[in-house]
């Protein structure tokens, strides 16, 4: 008996909904990835629609799965992400802190006047 | 590197400037006096110079503009801009939106594929780049995707439709230009859908490219 070798994808993703395929076509066609457009200008609902794909994480997927990664790649790329998150978190919080304006007293520090 | 030609260019005068003098180099040529090279080299130049740090390789994917854009937009418009359940019954030029044709564009790396299909899924035309006259590498061009859209848009308005909705899949150069082409040819798109397969858990991609 000839076993198939199945490919799993990448690393699982321990939090997510579980993936199943054709994920990306479960919805209905125009209810998801659509924009409209205005005064047929085409090239801003494009940016609209490139955009919102970006920020989804839609281009991310093609990014990624266009070529193999090999398991060390994959390993190293989710390490990057995990560590980028740590030191955006820290400094959001840093410069939140460094802009903040409602602070009780406008100059602190400041002795005179 | 400045400050090295600077020092080299100076010994060759202190030398030629000795020889005239006391004449002990008179029968040695220009030759100047050693400066080792590496002492000539300042840091400050070789720190202006700039480290170059090759990152990270990162793909470009063409017809994504406006992605990876992190300035603030206007979004009060943005609701107007997102299909609602009742998009679809939403008449566009007297037309349904659900019983518009719809122009299925098929974007690849290589080459730019557009079918219109009726709501009836009864194809009205296609065309592709080879068949508008471009060849193998040309094909992949966005000038060779916006004159496919522009061909598919006039053929479009010989039949007497003027109002389309657009489906793309893919991401290549014709993504973009071909929708573009479309409206140029006077063709009214009322809404773009993104339709790119996103197979993440197979099968297996291909191995990466060496170049």
């Amino acid at each position: 008996m000839v076993r198939q070798f199945t490919w799993r994808g990448t690393i699982a993703q321990p939090f997510a909904i579980k993936l199943f395929k054709g994920v990306w076509n479960a919805h209905p066609r125009f209810a998801t990835r659509t924009v409209l457009v205005q005064n047929n200008d085409v090239d801003g609902a494009f940016g609209l629609l490139n955009r919102l794909m970006d920020s989804e994480g839609l281009l991310k997927i093609v990014r990624r799965t266009q070529f193999y990664q090999k398991p060390y790649m994959q390993r190293k790329a989710l390490s990057m992400e995990a560590s980028t998150a740590i030191f955006n978190e820290d400094m959001n919080r840093k410069m939140r802190f460094l802009v903040r304006k409602n602070r009780p007293d406008k100059h602190p520090g400041q002795v005179t006047s | 590197m400045s400050l090295r030609r600077l020092v080299g260019d100076l010994g060759r005068l202190c030398v030629q400037a000795a020889s005239s003098q006391t004449g002990i180099f008179s029968s040695a040529s220009t030759r100047g006096i050693h400066v080792s090279m590496r002492a000539a080299d300042s840091i400050r130049d070789a720190h202006r110079q700039g480290t170059r740090i090759a990152g990270a390789q990162v793909e470009t994917m063409e017809g994504t503009t406006g992605a990876g854009v992190q300035t603030a937009v206007n979004s009060s418009s943005l609701d107007a801009r997102l299909p609602v359940a009742e998009t679809l019954k939403q008449q566009f030029d007297g037309v349904a939106y659900n019983e518009l044709p719809l122009v299925y564009i098929r974007a690849s790396k290589n080459n730019t594929l557009v079918t219109v299909m009726d709501n009836k899924n009864e194809v009205i035309t296609s065309t592709s780049c080879r068949l508008e006259g471009f060849k193998n590498a040309r094909k992949k061009t966005t000038i060779a995707g916006q004159t496919t859209g522009v061909a598919a848009g006039q053929r479009l308005v010989r039949r007497g439709i003027r109002t389309v909705r657009v489906q793309v899949k893919g991401l290549g150069p014709g993504r973009m230009t071909c929708v573009k082409g479309l409206t140029v040819a006077g063709v009214r798109v009322v809404s773009i859908t993104d339709h790119t397969p996103l197979c993440e858990l197979g099968p297996r991609p291909r191995k990466i490219r060496r170049i």
